[in-house]
């Protein structure tokens, strides 16, 4: 028994061994890693590494960065945080100068403190929590999101723009990004937008039934709702809910809700919009945009979430940094992205500070879902941005 | 009775459970440290994994009791060091509503894991008082309902946790080697404690409860120790897993961590200390492979990649056909055997 348990053991760590022989990068290359969500809940969210691949293929294309052609890395993080970390150190392994991670803090914080402890830039695809950065992880993590106090400042600024008045806020308690984009949300419409006409929580993760708040909802004289949650994880059966319920007014939701992948669970919705980098539908204004998604679909298949831009923005945002740094040295490159002052990327004009990793002044796309079809309705941004409270 | 030294053979039998499965171990965590940073990490986790399965068992091995709520002793120990040993620049910006003796001070990692561990052990004996007299689906039940309790309390107790968010920062000291000492003490502290008198008595208990009692056997106040001991060292595995990755989360420590530590410990078999560290170590190295696996095999010019989530099937898939063919586990509850070759090498006469 115990021989053969020990034989078996031998013989997987022999094997584990040598599955990873790979040899790190060479002189002619420089190896960008993705310490990522490739399956699990999370992995419509980290859609955006497409788009970093897209972008990769555009350097190497004019002749890479710095000389050096970019090789292009994945390893699986199965959409669980401490897997995150495991993956990291397999693309590090492997030379990575650059690793991009899960598109939100709590699920890509270990990636990327892993990368960060190694001297290395870690790059969320789309964190939206200003904790991403200098104060929760470190000098060199960045995000391309744009901060929650922005995200929740453009939704309501832009109900506020509709001539809706009421908002129902109701908060997804999943994620920090969930909780703080209602927060926002509220900051922003009670400085001088109006007051609250209720609000409520449910939790994406455990709730199947949000039936109790839904009544709520329904007592309040609101016209709007404020909703918060992940389509792919919990929030698209709470607005199915909604829905069925009766109660038809607007909602507007953040980039968690944005893509075309759930909308086959609420059959024929309208009414609903959302906030995003970019529309994918045949509709963005900006060139650069629509060549994008051609591109996209061409080599991926039909596109899924708008906010795939990102990942592009990043490998753009990398390489400019790299170029004007003169090296692939993280310090040296985390000060050149420090010094982006509204920096034309194909996600929006970037700005970066010693203090904040991460945009507040990009302007989001609004899209809206309409008999089940989504649209785009056009670029907004927010007057006022809500400090950030940690 | 004359007390009497134990003869070499009493001596080498007594601490041969404990010897092979240390010796097997560091053997394997040698091997490991020879292989690539990716396959010591991995060992790395499985031993984190292993001080949580060992600790557990240290309760319902020797009671023969289940308990669901277990990780909400990891929460506690990964929480309670965080907040002792989380540098004040992080804890200033992050966490500025902790209360000052922990904001504004800065323990360290060592200090902070004791301390971990006592906090845990202290809820365990609070806890155990009242829920060490239940067994059976009773205590399943009632360590489950403890279990969201500490769940709930550190999600939603936003100025000292920080809520749902990661808690970042802390100090990453837990590498191939730390894990390994921390897994032999825990062995230690398991062995040494199923073969005191406490623990034979509660050992007594599990086979006969009725039978125990008529011997003189307090069963409440042995379970309460065991209890007590065994959130202390699953606390530790908490300590570990934070400082492993650098970020503590409630979820972390949540229904997961429940259920992959007590498939470990019944596919080893409850019952023995081998069980524990032989089911960890056979669930770690299925599940390593199978997302090799899924990662794609190199075959000669032929790459051959599962279809992802081929982990989680394969190793229900495997957990199942174990207990099928050997329902007691791996080990069927029982210590691993001294060998008669041993024996025979070091002139004992075999048994």
């Amino acid at each position: 028994m115990l021989r053969r348990v020990g034989a078996i053991a031998l013989a997987a760590a022999v094997a584990a061994g040598g599955g990873f022989g790979q040899a790190a990068a060479d002189d002619d290359t420089v190896v960008v890693g993705a310490a990522i969500a490739l399956s699990g809940f999370v992995a419509p969210y980290d859609d955006p590494h497409k788009g970093a691949i897209l972008a990769i293929e555009d350097v190497n294309a004019q002749g890479g960065v710095l000389g050096k052609q970019i090789e292009f890395v994945t390893a699986d993080t199965k959409s669980d945080p401490a897997q995150g970390a495991n993956a990291a150190i397999e693309v590090l392994e492997q030379g990575a100068e650059l690793v991009l991670v899960t598109c939100d803090f709590d699920f890509g914080s270990p990636a990327a403190i892993t990368a960060q402890s190694r001297g290395k830039i870690a790059f969320s695809l789309c964190a939206g929590d200003p904790k991403f950065g200098v104060q929760g992880i470190g000098d060199l993590a960045f995000s391309m999101g744009i901060g929650t106090p922005a995200e929740g400042a453009i939704m309501a600024e832009w109900a506020h723009a509709q001539g809706w008045r009421k908002p129902f806020i109701f908060k997804d308690t999943q994620v920090e990004y969930t909780k703080k984009l209602a927060d926002y949300f509220q900051a922003r419409w009670e400085d001088g937008l109006g007051t609250v006409a209720g609000h409520d929580t449910f939790n994406g993760q455990t709730d199947t039934s949000a039936a109790g708040q839904i009544t709520r909802i329904k007592e309040s004289d609101a016209d709007f709702i404020a909703f918060t949650g992940a389509a792919g994880v919990g929030g698209a059966p709470i607005i199915k809910q909604i829905r069925a319920a009766g109660i038809d007014i607007p909602i507007i939701g953040g980039v968690a809700v944005d893509g075309v992948y759930w909308l086959d669970a609420v059959p024929n919705l309208s009414e609903f919009y959302n906030v995003n980098y970019s529309s994918l539908h045949g509709d963005d204004p900006i060139d650069a945009v629509q060549d994008f998604w051609a591109r996209y679909a061409e080599r991926f298949g039909p596109p899924i979430v708008g906010f795939s831009v990102t990942g592009y923005a990043i490998i753009e945002a990398w390489t400019r940094a790299v170029e004007r740094a003169g090296t692939f040295d993280a310090k040296a490159v985390a000060l050149e992205l420090e010094k982006f002052v509204k920096e034309p990327l194909l996600s929006g004009d970037t700005t970066y500070t010693p203090e904040w990793h991460i945009n507040f002044d990009t302007p989001l796309m609004v899209t809206q879902v309409q008999n089940g079809v989504r649209s785009g309705i056009g670029r907004f941004a927010a007057s006022k941005v809500p400090p950030v409270d940690f | 009775m004359q007390a009497r030294l134990p003869s070499l053979e009493e001596a080498v039998r007594g601490v041969w459970p404990l010897l092979s499965l240390a010796v097997i171990l560091v053997v394997l965590v040698a091997l490991c440290s020879l292989g690539p940073v990716v396959l010591q990490r991995v060992a790395t986790d499985a031993l984190i994994k292993l001080v949580m399965v060992v600790g557990l068992y240290v309760f319902v091995g020797n009671s023969g009791v289940l308990s669901f709520g277990h990780a909400s002793f990891m929460m506690l120990g990964g929480y309670g060091a965080a907040w002792l040993d989380v540098p004040v620049r992080y804890k200033s910006i992050l966490m500025d509503e902790l209360p000052a003796f922990l904001g504004k001070a800065e323990f360290h990692p060592g200090l902070a894991a004791l301390a971990a561990m006592g906090w845990a052990g202290a809820f365990a004996f609070l806890i155990g008082i009242p829920l060490m007299r239940l067994s059976g689906i009773g205590a399943a039940i009632g360590t489950f309902s403890w279990l969201t309790i500490v769940f709930v309390v550190h999600a939603g107790w936003e100025e000292m946790t920080g809520g749902t968010s990661s808690f970042n920062g802390l100090p990453i000291y837990v590498d191939l080697w730390v894990a390994l000492i921390a897994a032999l003490f825990v062995m230690l502290v398991a062995y040494v404690f199923q073969t005191s008198k406490l623990g034979l008595a509660l050992r007594a208990s599990r086979e006969d409860e009725a039978a125990a009692r008529a011997i003189g056997v307090n069963v409440w106040r042995a379970r309460i120790a065991s209890f007590v001991v065994s959130a202390m060292l699953v606390a530790l595995g908490g300590v570990l897993q934070g400082h492993f990755l650098g970020t503590v989360n409630v979820t972390q420590f949540y229904i997961g961590i429940t259920f992959i530590t007590i498939a470990m410990l019944v596919i080893g078999g409850t019952g023995s200390l081998a069980g524990a560290v032989i089911g960890t170590v056979v669930v770690s190295v299925i599940a390593e492979l199978l997302r090799q696996l899924e990662n794609g095999v190199d075959i000669g010019a032929l790459t051959l990649a599962a279809p992802a989530g081929l982990r989680e099937l394969g190793l229900a898939g495997a957990m199942m056909l174990i207990l099928i063919f050997r329902p007691a586990g791996l080990t069927g509850g029982r210590e691993l055997p001294f060998p008669a070759f041993l024996g025979a090498a070091l002139g004992l006469r075999p048994r």
